[in-house]
């Protein structure tokens, strides 16, 4: 009976040992992104150039990854983290230097979106795309309302009431508010944020949903006239369909985010991923990249070659005067909990 | 037997239409909005097409993309390669893990059932534990024990984890179907000169059937429409359709996702089938 059992246990050890052991492979490049956030053609070039393989997994929001990573999850080389994630990343060690400064190509980056705080010396990551969240309208329907203000969507004249689509987002709906009362995206007075909570509470009856997806068919319909969203969805509607939809930056300011390109602190191929750094900053791969993200490029070399439906629309290649507008959000730490407060309240009512 | 008045029985008919209609309207109108032509808007209806199948088959390299699909021009939404690698994934770990859970379940049902031993009742309340936790803990566990002993993340760890929890459900399943079976069948075989193994197989194993695709099936489609459990337990190459679509929400979602929806439909409607088949009565019952 013993000897049986013992036989099994080696029988299964060696199957998990067989199911678990790598093959060894050659070269694999291993990216951990966002959803539908990098040209697939542009990975297939740079496996044929290289003969490094690329796989692709994605993740949906920054705190999935970040859970998933913290919990020693490894493999990836490469993670696409907001700005402020970044920061959180580097302070918890789970990045390490790429050492952009000394590659080829660091001189076709815009310095104005080297953003972290926890690198100043420009060394950690590279600024890889950008949007805004801002509001896509209708323009047959808006009539002469003005859009490049929140107060299109918090005190909506009578023919927009009921016609209105505002982000199901705790951070992005609370920071319209704080910036439509004038104050910081990422602010943490209670205050404010009490002020901030009141403003939605007497929006909302005008709004006919909080939602983050399935946005752009209602606008095109004219279910809605004017929606907060992410710029990159709001071009894909554009489009297919530039004669209806259009898209504003209010003048209050809004939440323009940016995502950074980062090497893993557990990163199994480090060469690699060095490799697929230079590979990215070429202007002519970094166009191709940010035509099929309906992008905004912070290549500034790349710039000529994205399509000019694109970099010709102030909304979405602001100038010098609207970029100084946008803000970016901020990890707040603890105080993350006076929002979620809001945030309960405003649901509630 | 209850007997039913005229008017109660037409109540009762037409309510269970009214059920019927409730549970297959909106998945009788996914699968005609998947010939949908319109590339902008999924529900309004602008012309008939294949096309949407035809990508998922293109995606999943069953036939080549070179021609141009309905919605060319909108490269991003409709090129992503990534959309049929995660379904593949998602068809790879239900199968293999419903197979899994499925044998292992039926093997601890039929030792709960049948034997008494140490600890059995112990061990029967442990097996709910899976069930009854939320899966975001279960999930956040299994990722945490499996880096603790440097497990590498893939398809083989999610395929791991969905058997763990889906045993549960198997277990519980044949357990209620072996509670209720007459035990004087297999004392009869036993007494008949049978040895345990053929009993098994040609006593037991027969009345289980029904179970044992039952509890199959509920454990593929869990599988299926797992999303956390596998965002977490899953590594390199293996992101599953749920995580892929859970992950896409700040993106237009393709309308490919009504064909797939669709193809899964008529792929687990086929399984049923297929298995209300096998299982038909014989006409020659003795």
């Amino acid at each position: 009976m013993s000897r049986m059992k013992s036989l099994l246990a080696a029988a299964f050890g060696t199957a998990m040992v067989a199911l678990v052991t790598p093959a060894s492979a050659a070269d694999q490049l291993n990216l951990y992104n966002w959803t539908v956030y990098i040209n697939p053609e542009i990975l297939t070039d740079f496996t044929k150039e290289t003969g490094i393989a690329v796989n692709l997994d994605n993740y949906g929001t920054n705190e999935e990854m970040l859970a998933k990573i913290q919990a020693g999850a490894t493999g990836y080389d490469i993670v696409f983290p907001s700005v402020h994630m970044q920061d959180i990343m580097t302070t918890l060690n789970l990045l390490q230097p790429a050492g952009i400064k000394d590659m080829k190509g660091y001189e076709n980056i815009d310095q104005k979106y080297f953003l972290s705080k926890t690198d100043t010396d420009h060394n950690n990551c590279l600024p890889y795309n950008r949007g805004s969240s801002g509001l896509m309208y209708n323009k047959k329907l808006i009539g002469d309302t003005p859009v490049d203000t929140w107060k299109v969507v918090f005190d909506p004249p009578e023919n927009l009431k009921g016609k209105i689509a505002m982000l199901d987002d705790m951070r992005e709906l609370i920071g319209a508010a704080l910036m439509y009362n004038g104050h910081s995206i990422n602010s943490t007075d209670p205050k404010e944020l009490m002020e901030a909570r009141d403003t939605i509470i007497k929006a909302k009856p005008y709004w006919a949903a909080l939602l983050t997806d399935g946005i752009g068919d209602k606008v095109v319909n004219g279910d809605f006239v004017v929606a907060q969203w992410w710029s990159g969805t709001v071009i894909q509607t554009m489009d297919t369909k530039p004669d209806v939809i259009g898209y504003a930056i209010p003048k209050e300011g809004t939440n323009g985010f940016q995502e950074d390109m980062c090497i893993l602190a557990t990163a199994p191929d480090v060469d690699s991923a060095k490799k697929f750094f230079e590979y990215m900053m070429r202007p002519e791969v970094n166009a191709k990249n940010t035509n099929w993200l309906r992008g905004w490029s912070t290549n500034k070399a790349a710039l000529p070659l994205i399509d000019k439906a694109l970099t010709s629309n102030p909304s979405i290649y602001p100038d010098d005067e609207t970029f100084k507008r946008l803000q970016v959000l901020s990890d707040v730490g603890d105080k993350i909990k006076l929002y979620d407060k809001v945030w309960t309240s405003v649901k509630s009512q | 037997m209850t007997r039913w008045t005229k008017p109660g029985q037409r109540v009762l008919s037409a309510h269970a239409w009214l059920f019927f209609l409730f549970l297959y309207a909106p998945i009788m109108m996914l699968v005609i909005y998947s010939f949908n032509a319109n590339t902008v808007s999924m529900m309004t209806w602008s012309g008939f097409t294949f096309d949407w199948y035809l990508r998922v088959f293109a995606n999943l390299g069953l036939i080549s993309s070179d021609r141009a699909f309905v919605g060319s021009e909108n490269l991003q939404l409709y090129s992503d390669p990534a959309l049929g690698r995660s379904l593949k994934s998602t068809l790879i770990v239900g199968f293999t893990s419903a197979t899994l859970a499925t044998i292992i379940g039926t093997l601890t049902a039929i030792g709960l059932d049948r034997y008494n031993f140490w600890g059995r009742k112990a061990y029967q309340a442990f097996l709910l534990v899976p069930i009854v936790i939320p899966d975001i803990v279960l999930g956040l566990a299994l990722l945490v024990f499996l880096s603790a002993i440097s497990f590498p993340l893939g398809r083989i760890s999610v395929i791991l984890s969905h058997t763990i929890f889906l045993s549960s459900y198997v277990t519980i399943v044949i357990g209620s179907r072996l509670a209720g079976m007459d035990r004087s069948l297999e004392e009869a075989s036993a007494d008949l000169g049978a040895r345990p193994l053929t009993t098994f197989r040609r006593v037991l194993l027969p009345q289980l059937t029904p179970a044992l695709v039952g509890g199959f099936l509920l454990a593929l489609v869990i599988s299926f429409d797992d999303l956390v459990i596998a965002f977490f337990t899953s590594g390199v190459g293996s992101t599953t359709l749920p995580v892929f679509l859970f992950s896409a929400i700040k993106r237009n979602v393709s309308p490919e996702i009504n064909a797939i929806a669709s193809l899964m439909i008529f792929v687990s409607t086929a399984i049923v089938a297929l298995a209300l088949f096998v299982r038909r009565p014989k006409t020659t019952e003795n």
